[in-house]
């Protein structure tokens, strides 16, 4: 008997769910994904990327709330 | 290059920057005039100097340099720069300053200092340490500024110096600090400009940010073995944690730089030009988007130029900087800026930003000269006179000029930072307790600022073995460069000298304070 599920496709059918995973060549864990943010990977690098502009904005935000405030 | 265009483009930037110095001279008629350009300055021409004289060639081609060593981790200190550098210290240093300056009536920084604790020692000590050490960072920023000339222009780099130098110290002697803002408002402006186009250019080159940075994280690989094993993972990668590099980039760049900077007594001056906190406020907007666009950028390309030196050359920019073949040629950070303006960009463009980099010399050199001149005329000598603060200009001039044809190369970025460092250890803690707390007192301000100046001192001739195996005192006395190892060896005196000087101001104010002192603080800090 044959399956048609995923890497099983055409392959015989097991009748003990779970011991065909040890079989199969691929890894046990799934590899992490590396996610980029602006195509930087390091959180610590995009991270203060996007600081810089919030901080920036922060200021430009601060002086005109108070434009007109003379303390 | 078509030298013709470049020497009218020149020309004319000079022959503006020198008209505003006579109308400054026309405008500056007393004392103070010419050391806080009368107390009430526009906002924008005080960011515009704040900001100029703040971001100078060293930020740009010096630690623009570092960042195309180290990477856009750099952008930590651009974080700083705003946070730090222009939100607190405009938010909660500023404010405070024009409103304690003006109750004082001081006109430098040693005076505010010496006239908050009572004491004309403090105000010659502070003036001494100024007079002593800003011709350090005077001259790291003209070694930026005459490198740039020296690669655009193809004269001698003596040459470059001299002549750089005496154009500043004209419009410096002539307009005092009106001089400054208004030369400083037109460069800052040009400054900008000229950045910002940078900025587009590189990213326009390099197929887009995200295409960009993508591209320089695919670097990773070209990383040198000798930076590699030193900490470096890569130019969009922090270095490893507690490595060498990350020791130099935290502590030396990132800290040294960006605290440093709310004790430059330069900048400080500025706070005084203005008539009141409203100014401060309104001055805040222009300051931030200004520094996120100088040093921001600066570090971003710096970065970004390693990309575009493997595409052309198939080196990294700091490998691109010299010729294996030559006989005494090296790799040299403060060629890595000026070498990708002149490839990378087009003809034009290395015209504007040879103006935009002489601008942000000048901007900058001229406070130094001023904040130089006007440590020893009129803190040191305590002299009123006009005439004598400015021929104090010419041994600003002088002194820088000697350290700027002594210093090595690559030194453009840590000359800053020892220059931020020594500030920050020494004034940064009796700044601070000068408009926050009543409880420093003279002794107190005294002690933290002798042992900030010789912790930094000691650790800069004995630790630091960047500086000083430069200096080479220790190898001198101990027969090797440095008398401590991994990491100390890397931490940077700021680390150290500036908690020390804080502690010590701390326990000798409260150990010796009196009643009659308490009562005196209390009346200077007092606001209206």
């Amino acid at each position: 008997m044959e399956t048609n599920i995923g890497w099983y496709r055409g392959k015989k059918f097991r009748p003990f769910p779970g011991t065909a995973f040890f079989c199969q060549k691929r890894p046990l864990f799934k590899e992490k994904e590396v996610k980029q943010v602006l195509g930087i990977p390091d959180p610590q690098i995009w991270l203060v990327y996007l600081l810089c502009i919030v901080s920036s904005a922060l200021c430009v935000i601060y002086g005109t709330i108070n434009w007109n405030k003379d303390v | 290059m078509n030298k013709a265009v470049l020497l009218t483009i020149i020309g004319v930037y000079l022959a503006v920057t020198i008209g505003l110095g006579y109308l400054a001279y026309r405008r500056t008629r007393t004392t103070g005039d010419y050391l806080i350009a009368g107390g009430n300055a526009h906002p924008f021409l005080m960011a515009m100097a704040y900001g100029s004289t703040f971001i100078s060639t060293s930020a740009i081609v010096g630690f623009g340099g570092a960042a195309g060593v180290y990477g856009m981790s750099l952008l930590w200190l651009t974080f700083c720069n705003i946070f730090i550098g222009i939100f607190l210290a405009f938010v909660l240093y500023g404010k405070k300053t024009t409103v304690i300056g003006k109750d004082l009536e001081a006109k430098t920084f040693p005076e505010l200092l010496g006239k908050r604790y009572n004491s004309v020692f403090i105000q010659r000590f502070a003036g001494a340490v100024i007079m002593i050490a800003m011709p350090l960072y005077a001259a790291a920023v003209m070694i930026g500024a005459a490198r740039f000339i020296q690669e655009t222009l193809g004269i001698g780099y003596t040459m470059a110096l001299l002549s750089f130098a005496l154009i500043v110290a004209a419009y410096v002697m002539s307009g005092g600090l009106k001089g400054i803002l208004y030369t400083d408002a037109f460069q800052g402006s040009i400054m900008f400009a000229g950045m910002g186009i940078l900025l587009l250019f590189t990213y326009n080159k390099l197929g887009g940010v995200t295409a960009a940075h993508q591209a320089l994280t695919g670097l990773a690989s070209k990383v040198p073995p000798s930076l590699a094993e030193k900490g470096h993972l890569g130019w969009t990668a922090m270095p490893v944690l507690g490595s060498e590099i990350w020791w130099i980039v935290v502590s030396t760049l990132v800290l040294g730089v960006g605290v440093g900077v709310l004790a430059q007594p330069q900048l400080i001056t500025r706070y005084l030009t203005v008539s009141g906190p409203r100014e401060i406020n309104r001055a805040v907007v222009v300051g931030g988007v200004f520094i996120l666009m100088m040093t921001g950028v600066a570090f971003a390309v710096g970065a970004l130029s390693n990309v575009y030196f493997v595409q052309e050359t198939g080196k990294i920019a700091l490998m691109a900087t010299f010729d294996p073949a030559v006989a005494g040629s090296k790799p040299n950070v403060d060629l890595i800026i000026p070498m990708y303006i002149n490839k990378a960009m087009p003809q034009w463009f290395s015209y504007l930003f040879m103006i935009t980099l002489m601008a942000a010399a000048m901007s900058t050199l001229s406070g130094q000269f001023h904040a130089i001149g006007s440590s020893l005329g009129y803190d040191l000598v305590k002299n009123n006179s006009l005439k004598l603060n400015r021929a104090c200009i010419i041994v600003a001039l002088l002194a820088t000029l000697w350290i700027s044809l002594k210093l090595p190369v690559s030194i453009i970025a840590t000359a800053t930072a020892i220059f931020f460092g020594i500030c920050a250890a020494t004034f940064l803690p009796a700044y601070t307790a000068a408009l926050y707390w009543k409880g420093a007192n003279r002794a107190g301000v005294i002690a933290s600022m002798m042992v900030g100046l010789s912790v930094s001192l000691f650790m800069l001739l004995f630790t630091h073995g960047k500086e000083s195996s430069l200096l080479g005192l220790c190898q001198y006395i101990f027969g090797r460069p440095s008398l401590v190892g991994f990491p100390w060896v890397v931490v940077d005196p700021i680390v150290i000298a500036l908690p020390v000087s804080t502690l010590v101001m701390i326990g000798v104010s409260l150990a010796t304070r009196s009643a009659a002192e308490v009562r005196t603080a209390d009346r200077a800090v007092a606001v209206k």
